[in-house]
């Protein structure tokens, strides 16, 4: 059984949200509703400024807080790692948007259910890589097997000590940043 | 964040039915008499309905209610997934409503009626749906300024504030002319142990990760100073807490009832801020 992950490289985003398009563009989302999205922040005192950014989407966390709040288990995790939520189960209580601590839901207003990123299952299954991460042109974005022990995400990971976004929370995600 | 106002009107009704029942039963224990009937009677049978209120904002926050569906079937599997606290508060409310409202309607027939198991059980489902409304916020790590033990206290003491407050407005409504005599310690001690509370809460957050000291900033200079210190502070802590330590037990009905509203306005505020200054955890540190 594989066990999805993803590595972000942050030193090599451009910021031009071509992932958020063409996720936007996968799933056929409304106006408005992104899976992934980009934070930015500006940082020190003029001549000495940063500015940061962070893609941030659904984190596909082992220890998933909003698997644990759902109250009706329509948000579950596989066992290749991906998180998803039933539609169906859904009774739109909003605890997991609550709960979640990279606020990587949102709200499908049409169908009235809090949705998210789900790692293009549908392509992965086809052994294809998910839609942001095809479509970067800085290959800032990979995809892999961690069960895989020949798969390249390992290498990736421990060259450039890439690391969860905010491990401290105890999340356990399956997205790794190197910033 | 995901939860506001509609949440807040929730969680002062429940709280406000859950504290009413306990007042009510507290009242009840004292030995019920002339005196005291009317607020017995309105103490228990005002739960339910409020209780009830409540959990229709509730069912209007669902998401598929916002968009215009009927899918009712939906609530039923809330009851299905134990590591939610929203699963026990769903099985909570789902027994406290028939409970309280049949104890209520029983003492609103006769005042004298009594029952041991419907007495315990709805002071134990009561304590419960007060108590899981502060847990509901208080596992939340995704918000710091929400993750700590001062919450789950909190809500219960607002709730038999605002209980209070509820029962005493509807022991006029049944022909109450007076209060019984341990509510004006009872009232002072309450309202001394909510300041402390929340005194404990924004000290906590001040002295907390990034985002629980943007809440409290929110709360205490930012934009919800005015309903903090004008509102909740000043109107819905302290005015009521000074009426009610010096007005007489003889006062008049209309400073009892000022005294009430207050209470229930104060009560409301303060659900209102803390889902309101909720700040998720920084994630670009």
């Amino acid at each position: 059984m594989p066990k999805y992950a993803m590595v972000i490289d942050m030193t090599k985003c451009a910021a031009c949200q071509a992932c958020t398009i063409a996720c936007e563009a996968e799933w056929g989302l409304p106006p408005g509703e992104k899976f992934t999205r980009l934070e930015e922040r500006e940082s020190g005192k003029f001549p000495n400024v940063r500015r940061e950014f962070l893609l941030i989407q659904c984190q596909h966390c082992d220890n998933a807080p909003c698997v644990e709040v759902c109250p009706t288990g329509a948000t579950y995790k596989r066992e290749d790692g991906i998180v998803l939520v039933d539609e169906k189960r859904c009774a739109g209580c909003k605890y997991c948007m609550v709960a979640c601590p990279y606020q990587a839901r949102v709200i499908n207003h049409e169908k009235g259910v809090p949705e998210k990123c789900r790692f293009c299952y549908h392509r992965v299954e086809q052994g294809k890589k998910p839609a942001c991460v095809s479509t970067c042109i800085g290959e800032a974005r990979y995809f892999g097997d961690l069960d895989d022990p020949n798969d390249e995400i390992h290498r990736i990971i421990q060259q450039k000590q890439a690391k969860p976004l905010r491990g401290d929370l105890g999340t356990k995600p399956s997205i790794y940043y190197v910033r | 964040m995901a939860w506001g106002i509609i949440i807040a009107i929730y969680l002062f009704l429940a709280g406000a039915g859950a504290g009413s029942f306990l007042i009510a039963v507290l009242t009840e224990r004292s030995g019920v008499n002339k005196d005291n009937e009317a607020l017995i009677k309105a103490g228990t049978i005002l739960a339910a309905p409020l209780v009830a209120i409540g959990t229709l904002f509730l069912v209007l926050d669902l998401t598929w209610v916002e968009a215009g569906k009927f899918e009712p079937w939906r609530i039923f599997y809330l009851y299905t997934h134990f590591t939610s606290m929203i699963t026990w508060g769903t099985w909570i409310l789902t027994l406290f409503m028939p409970v309280s409202f049949i104890y209520g309607w029983m003492k609103l027939k006769n005042p004298y009626y009594s029952n041991n198991l419907l007495r315990c059980a709805g002071a134990v489902l009561a304590f419960a749906t007060s108590v899981y409304t502060g847990i509901l916020l208080g596992v939340v790590k995704a918000v710091p300024f929400w993750n700590n033990a001062v919450i789950p206290v909190l809500f219960v003491v607002s709730a038999l504030v605002t209980g209070m407050a509820a029962s005493i407005l509807g022991s006029f409504v049944f022909g109450g002319k007076t209060l019984p005599d341990f509510f004006k310690p009872l009232h002072t001690g309450l309202a001394v142990v909510e300041l402390l509370l929340i005194f404990f809460l924004l000290m906590i957050a001040v002295n907390g990760p990034i985002a629980a000291n943007q809440s409290a900033e929110l709360i205490i200079s930012g934009k919800y100073s005015f309903y903090f210190w004008g509102v909740l502070v000043l109107l819905g802590i302290i005015l009521p807490g000074v009426i009610g330590a010096t007005a007489s037990p003889k006062a008049s009905k209309g400073v009892k009832a000022l005294d009430a509203l207050l209470v229930l306005l104060g009560g409301f505020t303060l659900r209102a801020l803390i889902l309101l200054a909720a700040v998720p955890v920084t994630l670009m540190n």
